[in-house]
């Protein structure tokens, strides 16, 4: 295959020009499916021509460079990127196999069943208890005391976090590490008890020790939900994610499993980043 | 010459430079000071016989003796209701509605670009305005408090909108980022999240504005304010001329008396303004901290 991708590509009905990519790009069992799904910035491609299917129950890492494309990717899965007034997307996605961006989807009742995880960890100011419990709160999910605070108590337990905070429960997040505020960020969404996770760079910030840890909750999670994240490294990857994407220049040009991916790259651009010849 | 030499002779030359640069500096910050000081210094120096209790007890008159603040104060205190219950709540509301519900595009950019242009005229065209627009169409009774704070009330929008957007801009897109991705409307975005976070600093260009509104006299010249008015306003339609106007009808009196007394009502509205302005600042810092 080329090292360029536009070399590869062939224009679709639309007139995008798509790259087929490299691997298995179809999942047997999508929770999320992006099909021809492009997004642009006014006139300009970020991503162009995805057909991706992402598993459920499994974590799928898309990785690429900065600018790849990879943040816009994740963010259409639960129409976030929408809320820029100058990005517009091109095709579907496909959750639990209806268009998301069909008429009539409610867009914030999707965006509490596949929550995105933001790059920067913002605690609201609120105490850590409510911090948590804003999301059922917000969509009407504990009709009681009693549910919210299990919501809250398992959220913060399935992130690692309860024991840390379990004193201080009704007091504010100022005095929370940096790695306790990605912890309770997750708490947060979790407490939604969302069908899908979408992280954004999840381990941007945090010391290598930290990071560590994170890749391993990150890991767990997917037996509570399916996970999806961006990262730049692929080793990264390969230690968090079961399936790989690899997105070069707002092109799909890989998808496998972590492990063929990482050792047997079928594309000479996966494999340039894979050795790192190119970022 | 060895390396280190020449070296230290770089060094030597660079904290010259640096401190030229900070004598620059100082004498800058000495230079405002003084510019600052001396014209409050010279106005406690005129003001010696007019800071006596009577001419902030009593209401204006034609005889210098008599010639007193009071009603002059009530008039500008009632003209800052209408910049403090309309203008100021509507100031903000623009900019919330500009800067978190409205796109950037269409009629919002027009609005935005106007407002940002109309911020930019000087007050006094304010009271070309105000007189078609509020005395000629709308009938307002000429020489009240009324009408002195629907004038500044309008002289003090667009820059109350301007720094409500500033505030809100404060506020970083994560916190935005975060609500919507817990699933929150725009309106719970800006309502829980965003709001909070820019009240203080809106309190506090409130409170500047509010100084700024005190202060102003240009607009109200235009619309029927030179006159005098004899006796307390004790209602927003009563004759009432506000404290800048006075000091500019005093100042321009011949008798010394009445130099000293404008003096003294200038003292009494530096004051008010700082006080303002300080007031502002702190309730801005406290909240920023909360």
């Amino acid at each position: 295959m080329s090292a360029n991708p536009a070399r590869d590509a062939t224009p679709g009905d639309d007139g995008v020009l798509r790259v087929r990519a490299a691997g298995h790009p179809a999942h047997p069992d999508p929770v999320l499916e992006c099909r021809n799904l492009s997004v642009f910035r006014e006139q300009d491609p970020i991503v162009t021509g995805v057909e991706l299917g992402f598993g459920r129950h499994e974590v799928t890492a898309i990785v690429g460079a900065p600018g790849a494309g990879k943040t816009a990717l994740l963010k259409a899965l639960n129409r976030m990127v929408e809320l820029d007034p100058e990005i517009r997307t091109v095709g579907q996605v496909l959750f639990n196999g209806e268009d998301v961006r069909s008429a009539g989807v409610d867009v914030l009742a999707l965006r509490a069943r596949v929550v995105l995880v933001p790059a920067s960890p913002t605690p609201f100011r609120m105490s850590l208890f409510n911090n948590v419990a804003y999301g059922p709160r917000l969509h009407g999910l504990a009709p009681d005391r009693t549910e919210l605070e299990r919501r809250v108590r398992a959220s913060l337990e399935a992130a690692g976090l309860f024991d840390e905070v379990r004193e201080r429960l009704h007091g504010g997040c100022e005095a929370l590490r940096p790695e306790q505020l990605h912890r309770l960020c997750i708490a947060r969404a979790l407490a939604l008890e969302p069908e899908v996770l979408l992280f954004e760079d999840p381990c941007r910030g945090l010391d290598p020790t930290a990071a560590a840890r994170l890749e391993d909750l990150l890991s767990g999670l997917a037996r509570r939900c399916s996970v999806v994240l961006t990262v730049q490294s692929m080793q990264t990857a390969g230690r968090v994610a079961r399936r790989i994407a690899f997105l070069h220049a707002g092109r799909l040009i890989e998808v496998n499993e972590a492990d063929e991916l990482l050792t047997k790259p079928r594309h000479r651009l996966t494999e340039a980043y894979v050795t790192g010849r190119i970022a | 010459m060895s390396p280190l030499r020449r070296s230290s002779e770089l060094a030597a030359g660079r904290q010259r430079r640096e401190r030229a640069v900070r004598a620059v500096a100082l004498a800058s910050v000495l230079l405002m000071a003084l510019l600052l000081a001396l014209p409050l210094l010279d106005l406690l120096r005129r003001a010696g016989a007019g800071l006596e209790w009577g001419t902030f007890a009593r209401p204006d008159s034609v005889d210098a003796m008599a010639a007193g603040m009071a009603g002059a104060l009530s008039a500008s205190a009632m003209a800052m209701l209408p910049v403090l219950l309309v203008a100021t709540p509507v100031g903000l509301a623009v900019a919330i509605c500009l800067e978190e519900l409205a796109g950037r595009r269409g009629a919002a950019r027009w609005v935005d670009d106007s407002i940002r242009h109309l911020a930019m005229l000087p007050p006094v065209v304010y009271g070309l305005l105000a007189f078609g627009g509020l005395v000629v169409v709308f009938g307002l009774p000429v020489g009240t408090p009324l009408l002195a704070g629907a004038v500044l009330g309008l002289a003090v929008l667009p820059r109350l909108v301007l720094a409500g957007q500033l505030s809100l801009r404060r506020v970083p897109a994560e916190v935005r980022e975060a609500g919507f991705a817990m699933g929150a409307s725009r309106l719970q975005v800006v309502t829980g999240h965003v709001l909070p976070r820019a009240a203080p600093a809106m309190l506090g260009a409130a409170f500047s504005m509010l100084a700024r509104a005190l202060g102003e006299a240009a607009p109200l010249l235009l619309v029927g304010f030179a006159a005098f008015a004899a006796g307390v306003p004790h209602g927003m339609t009563e004759p009432g001329v506000p404290l800048p106007v006075l000091v500019m009808r005093w100042g321009a009196l011949p008798e010394p008396l009445f130099a000293a007394k404008a003096a003294a009502a200038a003292l009494l509205l530096v004051a008010s303004v700082v006080v303002l302005g300080v007031v502002g600042g702190l309730l801005e810092r406290r909240g920023d901290r909360a």
